[in-house]
């Protein structure tokens, strides 16, 4: 048991974690056993830049170039019936 | 509050399509997830739009139109493929450890105490094996981690969007993270860049 929970407890909080989902109270007790367990650090950094590294990739497929023109047309048509 | 102008005029589809733009490279990767397919992706936002843009009228001015026009995109897709809906999965539904990942990269050694294992293992796989990793969820697994992961949207926003129960999102996103985790390593085990020996020049990106 390091400043206040467990690494037990840690690991359950970790999805909320990355998530941005604790209240304020719990992300204060995780932030503060941070600060002080270089394991924990270690996994929940880890998922951190799983997190962001996976989110990068997926917004690397790009539209077509032409998509925003072609809903341009096909909504002239709509308007004009 | 809605403004004075009719809908129907082509200051609204300028005004319409003002909003859609910015957001249209997200509407279509989170289609391209969501279809798995490029052709049926375009089709699903081309539909999205038009949809969208015919029901304008009801969208509040100075809200978020970004979380309104996903709404109306995922209501599309579920209208399309709701016949899909049990489709089988590609990767198991039982439960997969926390750090699953995390665990299998340091085991393999894949990263030293000072390097980031989990850039390590991504550097090695392009854009579109991430994709095939989320793709080989489970339909009701990938909607919702797509809408978090490319739209990055709220727990209640995608809630909103699945209509189901912020709770349910909740556990199927935990759940579902650990599941890709285990399809991202099932992917790197076949590309046989799952040792620290094996790990050659980084493909390209």
């Amino acid at each position: 048991m390091q400043h206040g929970i467990s690494c037990a407890e840690m690991v359950r909080r970790l999805d909320d974690y990355v998530d941005r989902a604790l209240s304020p109270v719990e992300l204060e007790s995780v932030e503060s056993h941070l600060l002080g367990c270089v394991t924990c650090t270690r996994q929940f950094r880890f998922e951190i830049s799983l997190r962001d590294g996976l989110r990068e990739r997926l917004l690397r497929i790009r539209a077509p170039e032409d998509l925003l023109e072609r809903i341009h047309q096909r909504l002239a048509s709509d308007l004009a019936g | 509050m809605n403004t004075a102008e009719p809908v129907g005029t082509v200051t609204v589809q300028a005004e319409f399509e003002e909003l859609l733009g910015p957001i249209l490279q997200m509407a279509y990767g989170t289609a391209v997830r969501l279809t798995r397919s490029r052709t049926e992706a375009d089709d699903l936002v081309q539909d999205a739009s038009l949809m969208a843009f015919r029901a304008f009228g009801t969208f509040q001015r100075g809200t978020n139109f970004k979380a309104w026009f996903f709404r109306v995109l995922t209501n599309a897709f579920y209208s399309r493929h709701r016949k899909e809906k049990h489709e089988k999965a590609h990767v198991s539904t039982d439960d997969v450890p926390q750090l699953y990942l995390y665990h299998k990269t340091t085991d393999a050694g894949l990263a030293g105490p000072d390097s980031d294992p989990a850039s390590t293992i991504l550097d090695r796989l392009d854009a579109e094996r991430v994709g095939q990793a989320l793709d080989a969820l489970p339909e009701e697994y990938r909607a919702a981690a797509t809408l978090y992961f490319i739209d990055d949207l709220s727990y209640q926003q995608i809630a909103d969007m699945l209509h189901c129960p912020v709770g349910t999102v909740r556990s199927r996103l935990h759940r579902g993270r650990r599941m890709l985790q285990k399809s991202l390593w099932d992917i790197a085990v076949e590309r046989g860049i799952n040792s620290a020996h094996a790990l050659g020049p980084m493909e390209p990106s």
